[in-house]
């Protein structure tokens, strides 16, 4: 069964996705706009059709009327519901990384420029949903959840978002295809064994680096400068962070290599090791380099370093780095 | 927050709207079933106020049972106008203790629409109409309030919005249910009738007359019926509607013999002829009330041997005929000698002073007979009033020689006692005379319920006479209010309060107009307006045309309107001028991001053009200055804006 509407499926998916072609943003108009009776409509006009027998059977003029101004309301409720949706400029926002198991975050920006409260948004990939209003003439950001199973690049799914607004009776949707993707890291593998020992650098050819070795001064705070090195009697002096710099020619440094790791591990069970590693030494605050075959980061540190670890972990041998994760 | 779970504040107002669609439907359920529902609700709204867990299942079950086989023990029934409607009243009861959720509350708003039908069954007065209405006004606010976000708890402001939203659907809608009730294809008669489903006895006139049965009505200001009049109308006192006609007495009652028959319809002297509609309420019986005489029997009626329109059913809800009648007629010149034997018969032994007078007449022609009764009627000096005393055994004596205080069915009961003692055959007419005129049509009320009689004489057939005439000209030539001393009527029916007076016929006008357009809107009333517009049949190419085109007309006013409204909100002249500004650098691929203000998006284009960072400064002081700063500076943005040339 599954394998007769799998081409079915297929040639659907092809078709919205013209419709909405991939990309920055989607406004909708009038004809990526869908609308049909929700489940609740359903019951609603079964209620209308008994409310109708007992207006006839009983001939009450007035049973006659409450039928059709609830028919008439459900029908202008139709108009709406549509126009709840119609002429909203969906964007793609930002992302946020994840492990492998985790949840993935993507951002859509909605922004309504017409002079309309829009009601009860709800956007969806699948059943991750999150619902938000927006004001007339102004933005809303939603963060959605996707889980993330594979490590490598997360392209967002289709994007649905729909409306039963104000009534229930009716329910509007569109689909919107995004050109965002976030990267989801191996998943640390829980109970790694220790962290190698680190070497004192040699062989490397790199004559001087900041190290850990000698005090060579102060220098302003940077972002991704590990806190231990925060000058604190400095900074109680005057109000200015202050970084302590060492010079040292042998700083020990902490190589996560691929090639040193047990040869018994699968490529998803190495990765997953050096991907705890990577968050250990950096929780450590130790400068650690990776060496992955055919790529290798020199030892240093901060969260720009790690993530650019996770990142090179992440992207191990994809060299093209295609869609993979949950879309659909 | 989470979206399946309901909002205190609006557990209370569906709470309090449930109570009110139950509200009028109390008195008419069994005492044990409202006070179980008083404490389902009480329960429930505790629940509420607690927010507490919703009883178990093991608990509701047996509850919902035990409400069901109540109200078949009550009832012998679940259908129908009775059953139906507690059975309704009881699940609904029941179902308010398993509503957690918003689906839950779904099916108690659906229900609750249907409350809003039950009452229509009982009720379909203005007043009525207008409380439904704002109920389902209610309800459809809690409908949206469940479909939009966040609660209403300690946000009135949003509830209040929703319900003026909900007001707007109303107000849009309106057009469309004016084009369906006009134009939805109507079916005659019912898909299935219960046995149960007969309306209850309403205030009217009875098929049997005893002493008091006409005074007691008097005091009833309910309407009986309406007519409008097609052209003039007959004079007040020729304005007889003709209810039963009692022919048998057993010394205390009269009572109707059964119709059998039909009888002949009066010929019609030319330019005597008037045509009427009459808009009748319920009243439980078959009679249609016409104007003595009807000169055509409508569809759905006959003309009985007693010279009545009657219906083969009860009235049991309202009515509206078409009939035309004359007020100069003959009827029964060649009457059935079983019929006239019939309307000379007597229970022997009673009221021998009565007897005593009539059979002293006997001698006299028939005519004469008739005469001298009025006459000695006249002689007796008797009083017309509402509130005469009871006279038990040998009534007609004890009235006529002691008491002398009488209403219509004491005089007209007297007076067809004593000709019948006579040998004259005659007979108590009941029903309606007079009515109120309110601008354009006649408002008939009980109190206008009145006794005349009939005598038959040879060659002329049956004569109206009415004894009441004689004692109170005035009762027929004005009215009842004219003929008794103030104090002894309602204050509504009195001659003297205008202010009050006047008011209530403005209000009887809209309820008619509300009776002939909306309750009174049957399929005859269907085919009637469109034929005036030219449609014959509801499968013709032009109802499809009206019909259809008048709905995809509203529709598309509706849709045009709303998508009107979307229009973008006017952008502020500043606000274009920065865009136009900004727009100049797109071919150097700086295009302002969603997330980035002026302010950055400016220090982005600083940054692009160190040279001309300052102008670039400037330009955005001036935009921020005008947009934000004080007013009035338009003019020196643009100047500031169009000076520089780039490239």
């Amino acid at each position: 069964m599954m394998s007769l509407l799998a081409p079915l499926r297929q040639y659907w998916n092809q078709w919205l996705q013209r419709r909405h072609p991939r990309g920055g943003s989607q406004r909708l108009s009038q004809h990526r706009v869908y609308i049909f009776l929700s489940r609740g409509g359903a019951v609603f006009c079964v209620m209308l059709l008994a409310l109708l027998g007992g207006a006839i059977n009983y001939d009450l003029a007035l049973a006659y009327l409450l039928v059709f101004l609830l028919a008439a309301m459900a029908l202008v409720s139709l108009f709406h519901t549509f126009r709840n949706l119609l002429g909203l400029t969906l964007l793609a926002g930002r992302t946020q990384p994840c492990f492998a198991g985790e949840t993935a975050r993507f951002e859509i920006v909605l922004q309504n420029d017409n002079a309309l409260l829009r009601q009860n948004l709800r956007l969806r990939y699948g059943e991750m949903a999150e619902a938000t209003d927006v004001a007339a003439g102004d933005g809303a950001r939603i963060w959605l959840g996707l889980p993330a199973t594979v490590r490598g690049w997360l392209q967002a799914p289709r994007l649905r978002i729909e409306t039963d607004w104000p009534l229930g009776i009716f329910r509007a949707w569109s689909y919107a295809y995004f050109d965002q993707r976030t990267l989801v890291y191996p998943r640390p593998e829980p109970d790694p064994p220790a962290l190698p020992q680190a070497d004192l650098g040699e062989g490397e050819g790199e004559a001087t680096r900041r190290g850990q070795d000698d005090f060579a001064g102060l220098r302003p705070f940077q972002r991704g400068d590990s806190p231990r090195h925060i000058a604190w009697k400095a900074a109680a002096r005057d109000d200015s962070l202050m970084a302590k710099e060492f010079h040292g020619t042998a700083a020990p440094s902490l190589w996560l290599d691929w090639d040193q790791l047990d040869r018994r591990l699968s490529t998803e069970a190495a990765l997953s090791r050096l991907s705890a590693w990577v968050l250990q030494a950096e929780a450590e605050g130790q400068l650690y380099g990776l060496r992955l075959p055919g790529r290798t980061l020199p030892p240093a540190q901060g969260p720009d370093h790690r993530d650019a670890c996770l990142a090179a972990l992440a992207l191990f041998g994809e060299p093209g780095s295609g869609n993979r994760g949950a879309a659909s | 927050m989470s979206i399946e779970r309901l909002d205190r504040d609006q557990q209370f107002a569906l709470l309090a709207v449930l109570a009110g669609l139950l509200a009028p439907h109390l008195p008419r359920l069994p005492l044990w079933l409202v006070a179980t529902l008083g404490l389902l609700f009480v329960w429930r709204g505790w629940l509420t106020r607690i927010q507490g867990r919703m009883p178990p299942k093991w608990l509701l079950l047996p509850i919902t049972f035990a409400l069901m086989i109540g109200v078949f023990i009550e009832y012998r029934t679940l259908l129908g106008r009775t059953g139906g409607v507690a059975l309704l009243a009881a699940l609904v009861g029941a179902k308010l203790l398993e509503t957690r959720a918003r689906r839950d509350a779904l099916i108690l708003i659906y229900l609750g629409y249907f409350l809003v039908l039950t009452n229509f069954l009982f009720d379909q007065t203005m007043t009525m109409a207008i409380y439904l209405g704002l109920m389902v006004l209610l309800i459809t606010t809690l409908l949206m309030g469940w479909h939009s976000l966040g609660g209403w708890t300690g946000r009135w402001q949003t509830a209040l919005g929703q319900l003026r939203f909900s007001g707007v659907l109303f107000l849009q809608a309106l057009p469309v249910m004016a084009l369906l009730f006009v134009f939805f294809p109507r079916l005659d008669g019912p898909l299935w009738r219960l046995p149960q489903d007969r309306g209850q006895t309403r205030a009217g006139l009875a098929d049997s007359m005893s002493p008091g049965s006409f005074s007691d009505m008097s005091r009833d200001d309910e309407v009986a019926f309406r007519v409008s009049f097609e052209g003039g109308r007959p004079d007040q006192s020729q304005l007889y509607w003709r209810g039963p006609v009692f022919e048998d007495y057993d010394g205390l009652t009269w009572t109707q013999a059964p119709m059998p028959g039909n009888a002949p319809l009066p010929k019609v002297e030319p330019g005597s002829e008037v045509r009427y509609s009459v808009m009748l309420e319920p009243h439980q019986r078959p009679w249609l009330l016409a104007l003595d005489m009807p000169t055509m029997t409508p569809t759905g009626s006959r003309f009985s041997s007693h010279y009545q329109l009657v219906s083969p059913r009860n009235l049991d809800k309202r009515r509206r005929v078409e009939i035309s009648a004359t007020t100069r007629f003959r009827i029964g010149l060649e009457e059935s000698p079983a019929l006239l034997e019939r309307a000379l018969l007597l229970p022997a032994g009673i009221n021998p002073r009565a007897t005593a007078v009539a059979q002293s007449w006997r001698p006299l022609p028939p005519a004469e007979r008739v005469n001298a009764a009025l006459r000695f009627f006249g002689a007796q000096r008797l009083q017309y009033t509402l509130q005469p005393p009871l006279y038990g055994q040998n009534a007609i004596d004890r009235f006529v020689f002691d008491g002398k205080q009488g209403f219509c069915e004491h005089f007209a009961g007297a007076f067809v006692f004593m000709l019948r003692v006579a040998g004259v055959p005659a007979r108590v007419v009941g029903g309606y005379q007079g009515g109120e005129d309110n601008g354009g049509y006649l408002i008939v009320r009980q109190a206008d319920a009145h006794a005349w009689t009939e005598v038959w004489l040879e060659g002329e057939g049956w004569r109206r006479v009415d004894p009441t005439f004689e004692v109170a000209p005035a009762r027929i030539q004005e009215g009842l209010a004219s003929a008794v001393s103030a104090d002894e009527l309602p204050y509504l029916l009195r001659l003297d309060n205008n202010l009050i007076k006047r008011a209530r016929l403005l209000l009887d006008s809209a309820v008619n107009t509300w009776n002939l357009w909306v309750v009174g809107y049957t399929p005859d009333r269907q085919r009637e307006l469109l034929r005036k517009l030219g449609i014959d049949s509801l499968a013709s190419g032009t109802f499809v045309a009206w019909f259809v085109g008048g709905l995809g007309l509203l529709v598309a006013l509706v849709a045009g309107w709303l998508l009107w409204r979307m229009r973008p909100p006017r952008v502020d002249p500043a606000r274009r001028l920065w865009d136009a500004y900004c727009a100049r650098f797109a071919r150097d691929g700086l295009i302002p991001q969603p997330a980035e203000g002026p302010a950055d998006f400016s220090r982005r284009l600083q940054a692009a053009y160190p040279d001309r960072a300052a102008e670039v400064a400037a330009a955005l002081a001036a935009y921020l200055a005008t947009r934000y700063g004080e007013r009035g500076s338009i003019t020196a943005l643009a100047q500031q804006l169009h000076s520089t040339k780039w490239r």
